[in-house]
C-alpha cells in the first residue's frame, strides 16, 4: 500500500553552544566554545494512510514542530528515513512543494499591507495554476471559508481568526494532497477555533486530503482527527485512535459554572470541586463516573445557570495520565 | 520568470501602500543634500576636480542608489527570527530568489520616487542641471543596473542570517565599505593613489563611483569600464548567492522547532 507519509527512525539533534558565565568564561568560550547536543526528535516511526487525519500532539518543546518541519523538507533529519507522497522531503523539496500545503499558527504568508486576494493571486502564479482552475478553486474555498467580505481588506485590518481563515485558504489553493498544520488554532478564541477545525475537517472529508496536525490543544485533535500520536521529549508515547485515547486517558472534563445564586453545592460521583467563589464554580468531572449532562442537570436543580463552559484537560494532564498508566 | 516577476510586482504594490518609509527617505535625501551642499560651498570642491554644482550632483547620484536599495538582510533575518521562513521554504520556488525579486520591486519603486526627490533637490540647491545634462539622462539606466547589483549583494549578506541569525554586523561592514571604497560622498580621485587602487579592485567602486563619474563626465571609456565591471560583479554575485543559499538551507535552524 502506498502511504501518504512513512517515517522510519526519524531523529533530529540540534547542536547548541554552551552559554558561558562571567567575563573569563565568555573569553574562554570565544577561544574554545563548548557545544551540547540536544535531541529534539528521538527515533520516531509511523505511517499515515492517504486521506487519514492524524493529530500529532504533545506539550511545548515535545518535538512536534521539528517533526513537521522535517516532513515538509525545511529541516534535515540527523538520521532516519522520511517519505512523503513517495518523495524524500529534504532532497525533493521543489517537487514536494506542489503537493503539500502548510499552515503555521501565528505566522503569516499574507502580505501585511495588501488584501489577502493579492496573496492568493501571487500563489496562483507560484504554483503554476491554470487561471480558470484557479478562479474556480478560489471561489469554492472563499465560499466554504466565508471570507468573501474579507478579500478586499488589507490583512493588517483583519482579526486573528479572520486572518487564519485566509491563511488556510492560501495553503489550499493549489489543491495539496497533504496539509501540514502546525498549531493552526493557537491564540484563537473559542468560536474562531471551532470554525477553523470544522472547515479543515470538511475540506479533508470532501477531497480526501491527508491532514497532519500538530497541537498542544486536545480539542483540535478531537474535532478534526481520527488518529492521534502523542509525543513528549521527542518520543512516541501513544499511537492509536482518538476513541482509544479518550477511553483510556481523557476521563476528565473541567466544568465552569456561573450562577445567579451566590452559592452552589451538590455531591455526585467523580465530581471534584476545584474552586468556589460567589457566583462562580469550577469542577473536575470524571466523565466515566458521571456524564457531563447529568452534572449539568444536577446543577440546574440547585441554581439558575447564567453561563457554563466545558473544557478538555490540558495536554500536560493527558501526558501525566499516559505516563501513570504506563507505570501501572 | 513570470512567477519571479510576480514577487516584484506585489512588492511594488506593498511598498506603495506602505508610504511612511518612502516619505522618510524622501525627507532624509533632501536634508543630506542640503547639509553637504553647505559643506562643499564652505570647503570648496575644486581640489576634487569637480565644479561645485557637479559635486552636489555627484552626491545626489550616489545617494540615489544608497537610499534606494532595500535592506534584504533585515527581511531575511526577520523571516528566520519569526519562523516565517518555514512558509516560504515549502513553496516550489527558491526562497532566496523570492527575496531577491521582492527586493527588485521595492528598489524600482523607491528609485522612481527618490529620483524626483534627489534630482529635484539637487536642481533646486545648485540652481541647474549638471555640466553634462545628457549624462544625467544616461545615469537613469546605469544607476538602476548598479542598484540591482547592490541588491544582489544585499541578498548575499542576508543569507548569512542562516548561520548567524543576525547579519547586521556584516551589513555594517558592507555599508561602511560602500561609504569609503565606493566613494559615496567623495569621488575616489581625492584618495591617495594606493587607496584608489585598492578601491578599484573591490565591487564598491563599481557600485557608486564609476557609474556616477562616467555619467557626470560623459566619458565613454569610463562608462564601458563601469558596465563591464558591474556585469562581472553581477555574475560573481549570482554564483556566490546560489552556492551560499544551497549550503545555508542545509544549515538552517528554524525558530519554534
Amino acid at each position: 500500500m502506498s502511504y501518504a507519509v512513512a517515517v522510519s527512525n526519524m531523529t533530529k539533534d540540534f547542536v547548541l553552544k554552551e552559554p558561558a558565565k562571567g567575563f573569563v568564561g565568555n573569553l574562554k568560550s570565544l577561544i574554545s566554545p563548548k557545544f551540547n547536543t540536544f535531541r529534539a526528535v528521538d527515533n520516531i516511526s509511523f505511517k499515515i494512510e492517504r486521506g487519514e487525519r492524524l493529530a500529532f500532539i504533545g506539550p511545548n518543546g515535545a518535538g512536534k514542530s521539528t517533526s513537521i518541519k522535517m516532513m515538509s523538507g525545511i529541516l534535515h533529519p540527523t538520521s532516519g528515513d522520511i517519505s512523503v507522497l513517495g518523495l524524500t522531503p529534504g532532497k525533493d523539496r521543489t517537487q514536494l512543494g506542489y503537493k503539500i500545503g502548510t499552515v503555521f499558527g501565528q505566522r503569516s504568508q499574507l502580505w501585511y499591507h495588501l488584501p489577502a486576494g493579492d496573496t492568493f493571486d501571487l500563489l496562483a502564479r507560484v504554483y503554476d495554476l491554470n487561471p480558470k482552475a484557479y478562479r474556480e478553486k478560489k471561489n469554492e474555498l472563499v465560499k466554504l471559508f466565508e471570507i468573501k467580505h474579507l478579500l478586499d481588506q488589507p490583512v493588517r485590518k483583519l482579526s486573528l481568526g479572520q486572518r487564519m481563515r485566509c491563511e488556510v485558504v492560501a495553503s489550499l489553493l493549489h489543491g495539496p494532497e497533504i496539509v501540514f498544520l502546525d498549531e493552526p488554532t493557537i491564540g484563537l478564541d473559542v468560536t474562531a477555533k471551532s470554525i477553523i477545525r470544522d472547515l479543515i475537517k470538511e475540506r479533508s472529508q470532501r477531497f480526501g486530503t491527508t491532514v497532519f496536525l500538530t497541537s498542544h490543544d486536545t480539542g483540535d485533535m478531537e474535532r478534526v482527527c481520527d488518529r492521534v500520536i502523542v509525543i513528549n521529549h521527542g518520543r512516541v508515547l501513544f499511537d492509536d485512535t482518538i476513541e482509544k485515547l479518550r477511553a483510556r486517558y481523557i476521563k476528565k472534563k473541567r466544568v465552569t459554572l456561573m450562577t445567579a445564586e451566590e452559592d452552589l453545592h451538590f455531591e455526585a460521583r467523580g465530581v471534584n470541586w476545584l474552586e468556589k467563589k460567589p457566583h462562580k464554580f469550577i469542577l473536575d468531572v470524571e466523565v466515566d463516573k458521571t456524564p457531563i449532562d447529568e452534572v449539568i442537570a444536577t446543577a440546574l436543580k440547585h441554581a439558575r445557570i447564567r453561563d457554563l463552559t466545558v473544557e478538555d484537560p490540558q495536554m500536560e494532564d493527558v501526558i501525566k495520565f499516559i505516563y501513570r498508566a504506563d507505570k501501572e | 520568470m513570470g512567477k519571479y516577476l510576480s514577487f516584484s510586482i506585489i512588492a511594488i504594490k506593498h511598498g506603495y501602500k506602505n508610504k511612511g518609509e518612502t516619505i522618510a527617505r524622501f525627507a532624509f535625501y533632501g536634508i543630506i543634500l542640503l547639509v553637504f551642499s553647505s559643506l562643499w560651498n564652505a570647503v570648496g570642491s575644486e581640489k576634487i576636480g569637480l565644479k561645485p554644482r557637479d559635486m552636489i550632483w555627484y552626491l545626489a547620484m550616489t545617494e540615489w542608489i544608497v537610499l534606494s536599495y532595500p535592506l534584504i538582510h533585515t527581511a531575511i533575518q526577520e523571516d528566520i527570527r519569526t519562523g516565517n521562513v518555514a512558509y516560504l521554504l515549502t513553496r516550489p520556488i527558491p526562497y532566496i530568489w523570492v527575496k531577491f525579486f521582492e527586493g527588485m520591486g521595492t528598489l524600482l519603486l523607491r528609485m522612481l520616487i527618490l529620483a524626483f526627490a534627489g534630482f529635484g533637490f539637487a536642481y533646486f540647491i545648485t540652481g541647474g542641471l549638471p555640466t553634462n545634462p545628457l549624462g544625467l539622462l544616461l545615469y537613469f539606466p546605469v544607476g538602476i543596473f548598479a542598484s540591482m547589483v547592490v541588491t544582489l549583494y544585499q541578498s548575499i549578506i542576508g543569507l548569512f542570517s542562516f548561520w548567524l541569525q543576525d547579519a547586521t554586523p556584516i551589513y555594517w561592514i558592507f555599508s561602511k565599505c560602500n561609504f569609503i571604497l565606493g566613494g559615496m560622498m567623495l569621488p575616489l580621485d581625492i584618495y591617495p593613489e594606493w587607496l584608489q587602487k585598492i578601491a578599484m579592485l573591490t565591487p564598491f567602486s563599481s557600485f557608486l563611483y564609476l557609474p556616477v563619474k562616467a555619467c557626470l563626465e560623459l566619458d565613454a571609456s569610463l562608462l564601458l569600464e563601469a558596465l563591464i565591471k558591474l556585469t562581472v560583479w553581477a555574475v560573481i554575485g549570482l554564483i556566490a548567492m546560489q552556492l551560499i543559499y544551497l549550503r545555508g538551507v542545509k544549515k538552517l535552524n528554524v525558530n519554534g522547532g
